[in-house]
């Protein structure tokens, strides 16, 4: 193994760690304050308050994140569609196709990742 | 405001700073007063964070057009990209969410095919081009998980996880080089790197605390996991993982197709519109200054320790205010 995949792979351990670590502590009451990510979703200062009520934030989020789930499904399924067709063992294709090939592929692993996400939680709602 | 910094002898400060901190002053001054101004006309409103956000993006464009370097067309597209940037988070922060997300799901799929067609041979330019795209799946990510488990205490690590696994397996697919990326132990010791970041992490998280003014978080009896849950959650997830995306990946990349100075502006500017989930334009016009302040201590330590270190407890800093109060 090189020296980066070393690296990436001692990262990965590292970050599984800090996910354990933190799933197992006691969490304090907030969620997402100042992160790039929490914000979007669950922001509870005082001045977002006032300008949007967390009540019909959290109504219009739960609307858009079930299209969400669509979008991604149908998204990893063309994107699947498309690295089937350009696979480079059915023939020589135009060298645009074969790098958005290339392009696509790490984004088509995070969307079947999420889409098994999605899958996922569905069954666990059911068996709820 | 908008001084033409090409007049000025900068060679007695050092040109990177100079003109680094000049273009910041100019911004920050512009949008801070715009918004006191806005504020006053509009009152505190949607209309007030949409004016106030188009100001800050406009100014910030407008002295990269006068001072940046301009002519390539990957460069005005990522000029470009930062509109789109802007209109996505303004729709995802309103009762028009779902078009935001849209708007997030197209670019995330387009951006890759854009980056090729303006690449050429040049792989700096797709890589720059990839991880905007990479950005925006930042907010994708938040789709498969429902709302129960988005307002629990795992939702921070589990989204976060999610995002890093995302960037270690595109480091791995394009075996970008380490060193590139400021995942090196840096040029000054590792000491220093870390007291900068501390020293530095402090004011900032001092300062957002004034800005953002959270409620009080409610500890109960166990002080001491919750402050451990801060540290974990805020130095490795929040603090790498968007160190690692916006200062290790697009800046680096992006500093190989226009001046440093430019490049730590441009990166700091989307660093800032991904700030607007706060529903606070001040807030954005502060993560646009840490953002700058991050930037050059990526450029001055060639590594990440200390802008993980500073952006990692100035979060902590923030947390353990509202805490204590």
């Amino acid at each position: 193994m090189s020296r980066n995949r070393t690296l990436l792979f001692i990262l990965a351990v590292y970050v599984s760690l800090a996910f354990l670590l933190s799933s197992l502590v006691v969490k304090p009451s907030f969620y997402g304050l100042s992160t790039i990510l929490g914000t979007t979703l669950l922001g509870t200062t005082t001045l977002g308050l006032t300008l949007l009520g967390i009540t019909s934030l959290v109504q219009v989020y739960a609307e858009a994140l079930s299209m969400g789930q669509l979008a991604i499904s149908l998204i990893a399924i063309c994107m699947l569609v498309y690295l089937e067709l350009s696979d480079p063992s059915y023939g020589k294709t135009r060298s645009l196709i074969e790098e958005l090939r290339k392009s696509w592929l790490p984004l088509t692993a995070v969307l079947v990742l999420l889409f098994a996400l999605i899958v996922f939680f569905r069954i666990l709602a059911v068996l709820a | 405001m908008l001084v033409d910094f090409s007049t000025l002898d900068l060679r007695q400060f050092g040109e990177f700073p100079a003109r680094l901190l000049l273009t910041a002053l100019a911004l920050v001054c512009v949008s801070t007063i715009s918004f006191y101004i806005l504020t006053a006309l509009l009152g505190y409103t949607y209309e007030l964070l949409l004016f106030s956000n188009v100001v800050f993006v406009t100014v910030g464009l407008v002295t990269l057009f006068i001072n940046g370097v301009r002519g390539s067309l990957a460069v005005d597209l990522l000029y470009f990209v930062v509109v789109l940037v802007l209109v996505e988070e303004v729709l995802l922060n309103s009762v028009w969410a779902w078009y935001g997300l849209a708007l997030a799901f197209f670019v995330f799929a387009l951006l890759p095919l854009v980056g090729i067609v303006v690449a050429g041979k040049n792989e700096s330019v797709r890589i720059v081009f990839e991880v905007c795209g990479l950005l925006l799946a930042t907010r994708i990510v938040f789709s498969p998980f429902p709302m129960t488990l988005l307002e629990s205490g795992i939702f921070l690590p589990a989204v976060y996880t999610l995002i890093m696994s995302g960037v270690i397996a595109y480091l791995w697919f394009r075996k970008v080089p380490f060193g590139k990326i400021g995942l090196s132990w840096g040029t000054i010791r590792l000491y220093f790197q870390v007291v900068a970041g501390v020293s530095v992490g402090a004011i900032l998280g001092l300062v957002e605390y004034f800005i953002l003014r959270p409620k009080p978080i409610e500890v109960g009896s166990s002080m001491i996991s919750n402050v451990l849950y801060l540290v974990v959650t805020m130095m490795v997830f929040v603090g790498l993982t968007e160190e690692l995306l916006f200062r290790g990946l697009l800046q680096s990349y992006t500093a190989e197709l226009m001046p440093k100075w430019q490049a730590v502006h441009l990166t700091a500017l989307i660093f800032a519109l991904f700030h607007i989930g706060w529903l606070n334009p001040l807030e954005v016009v502060f993560a646009y200054s840490a953002g700058v302040a991050f930037g050059y201590l990526l450029i001055k330590t060639s590594g990440l320790t200390a802008p993980v270190v500073a952006h990692g407890f100035g979060n902590i800093v923030l947390y353990m205010l509202a805490l204590v109060a």
